[in-house]
């Protein structure tokens, strides 16, 4: 072919790009004069809209305000088809007003804005027209998953469910289990930030860490100093961390890591290095553990990272194509990981199930009642049923509620306060505030010489405050510094 | 769900509001939230009135597009005392000293 044609083929080039490039070069012989318009400075009093530029709804409000002082009296919008006109909506001194508009359906209406003044004259507003289009909306783009904070107790303190139509943000307040050294580099407080649907941190994925160090700190934070924790997301699920530190007045920020990959090419660049290495992490530890089903479910993501990453040097070069192709791949590689990710975690959640099955049915059967034995037993074959399913989210809540069944039994026996008195006193060494327990263990000691039951058990729930996480629960809380 | 964040309040609609009406309500409460309407930046509650976001009204809407979700929210809605023009007293404060806190080390 390149001999027939006595020219060189080129390589290495994406079809939808030379598709591109010729509808440019044809376009650019047709004689069309693609000048931009010039843009006419605005005229009249300007008017800020608030409407939805395509509504499902035949009759969507429009909000408006005038700016600056003294604005028109009365605002009606008038169908450019002059087949209907909106009522006189009367401008509040503030210059807001609200009306409604009558769509026809499937169709774009455009709808001038017609404003008087208080003696009726004509006041002319920029901008002078707003156009609705009625059809099919989408909704705000859903959380995929679950995200959250991850406790020092290794649990995960829950701030936006999956599902919560985006952009989302909350707050909560957490209180440090160490104290941040002013000064010391080696003094860092964590606030990992994971994603998943499990309440165990270490069986959901870390999505980013707010590092709070010493180095960076105005004045010591000693332990058990408030920090307000805020997490937003945007539409396009990019996540940006916050920590208020009030006891020094002092903010920390971090942009995590993205959840859901933006279309743009660096960002691309970033979520296939962070896919990459999740990828190679989670093979090793299948290969360690012999999980061939895992292994199986990875196997085919590298070819589909080869390929976004080909889709990704494209966009680099400007295809918009290749980057919504590479977003996509992107995803269902991220998607895919998700369901080897707990299957890997699987057999540990099964075991954990088996145990708090066999400890409820134990504490249930000797000191429940009859509702609770019944409760338990509906709860039993729940825990069953997910199990044949694998759904890992159910299971851990049924878990959840056995382990409530078993707590309610236990608590109800006369000895229990005096039991987790006793384990809660023989740690008093571990204590961060020695003087505090000792003088709550003498307490303690008091109200059961008395048979004091409600004063025991305050000194207990005391007493637990004060004694540290367990460096186990903190390990599996990705070394989190917050309860 | 906690009663101030029950979403026929923010939206401040009755439990009885149609799907459509939920959705036209959000999209206008957006609107004047973003142009600052003071009639928007509050909402009543049995508590008294509350303070109204975007983020509030978003979530609401979210909430009542699942059926099971919103008839948790219509049962409470249902049930509710009526909306109360202002937030019920504060218990009384206990006495104060000026200056105590600080004498003692605290910070202020």
């Amino acid at each position: 072919m390149s001999a027939r044609l006595e020219a060189a083929i080129a390589e290495g080039h994406d079809p939808m790009t030379l598709v591109a490039q010729g509808a440019a070069l044809y376009a650019a012989t047709a004689g069309l004069d693609g000048r931009a318009a010039q843009l006419a400075m605005p005229a009249g009093r300007q008017v800020w809209l608030q409407y939805p530029a395509v509504s499902s709804d035949l009759t969507p409000h429009v909000v408006g305000k005038f700016v600056g002082a003294d604005p028109p009296a009365r605002v009606k919008l008038v169908r450019s088809d002059g087949a209907w006109t909106s009522a006189d909506a009367t401008v509040n001194p503030d210059g807001t007003w609200l009306t409604t508009v009558s769509l026809l359906p499937r169709r774009a209406c455009t709808f001038q804005i017609e404003a008087r003044g208080a003696a009726g004259e004509v006041v002319v507003v920029s901008p002078p027209a707003l156009t609705i289009v009625q059809g099919l909306t989408i909704g705000d783009p859903p959380l995929s998953r679950t995200l959250g904070v991850a406790l020092a107790n290794g649990h995960v303190q829950t701030y936006l469910e999956r599902g919560a139509p985006l952009p989302a943000r909350r707050t909560f307040t957490h209180h440090t289990v160490e104290t941040v050294a002013k000064g010391s580099s080696e003094s860092v407080l964590r606030i990992p930030i994971v994603q998943g649907e499990l309440s165990q941190a270490h069986l959901c994925r870390l999505v980013g860490t707010l590092d709070i160090g010493g180095d960076a700190v105005i004045d010591t934070v000693p332990t058990g100093s408030a920090v307000e924790v805020t997490i937003e997301l945007d539409r396009g699920g990019r996540l940006a961390a916050r920590a208020l530190v009030p006891a020094i007045g002092q903010m920390f920020e971090h942009v995590a890591h993205l959840l859901v990959p933006d279309a743009a090419p660096d960002a691309l660049d970033a979520a296939l290095r962070d896919l990459r290495r999740q990828l190679m992490e989670l093979r090793t530890d299948a290969f360690r553990h012999g999980l061939g089903h895992v292994i199986e479910k990875l196997d085919r993501l590298e070819s589909r990272l080869s390929e976004a990453e080909r889709d990704i040097d494209a966009a680099h070069g400007g295809d918009a194509d290749a980057a919504q192709r590479a977003r996509r791949a992107l995803l269902d590689v991220d998607g895919t990981m998700v369901e080897a990710d707990l299957a890997r975690k699987w057999p540990e959640l099964d075991h954990q199930a088996r145990h708090a099955a066999i400890s409820a049915s134990s504490t249930v059967g000797m000191y429940g009642t009859d509702a609770e034995r019944s409760l338990l037993q509906d709860v039993l074959a729940a825990m069953d049923k997910a199990r044949r399913d694998k759904d890992a989210a159910e299971l851990e809540r049924q878990m959840r509620l056995a382990q409530r069944l078993s707590n309610a039994a236990f608590n109800r026996t006369p000895e229990a306060w005096e039991w987790y008195f006793e384990d809660a006193a023989s740690e008093i060494s571990k204590c961060r505030d020695l003087p505090a327990a000792q003088r709550l263990v003498t307490e303690g000691k008091a109200a059961i010489g008395r048979g004091d039951n409600t004063e025991l058990r305050r000194v207990v729930k005391a007493l637990w405050q004060l004694l540290p996480e367990s460096s186990e629960a903190r390990k599996k809380g990705f070394d989190s510094g917050v309860r | 769900m906690k009663i101030i964040d029950n979403p026929f309040f923010v939206l401040g609609l009755t439990a009885d509001a149609s799907r459509i009406e939920v959705e036209r309500e959000a999209q206008k409460l957006l609107g004047m939230l973003e142009l600052d309407f003071e009639a928007a930046r509050t909402y009543d509650t049995p508590l008294g009135p509350q303070l109204r976001t975007t983020e509030m009204v978003r979530a609401a809407v979210a909430t009542l597009r699942d059926p099971y979700q919103r008839l948790v929210a219509e049962l409470w809605a249902r049930h509710a005392p009526p909306a109360q023009p202002e937030p019920p007293p504060r218990p009384a404060a206990a006495p104060t000293r000026d200056g105590l806190r600080r004498a003692l080390g605290w910070r202020p």
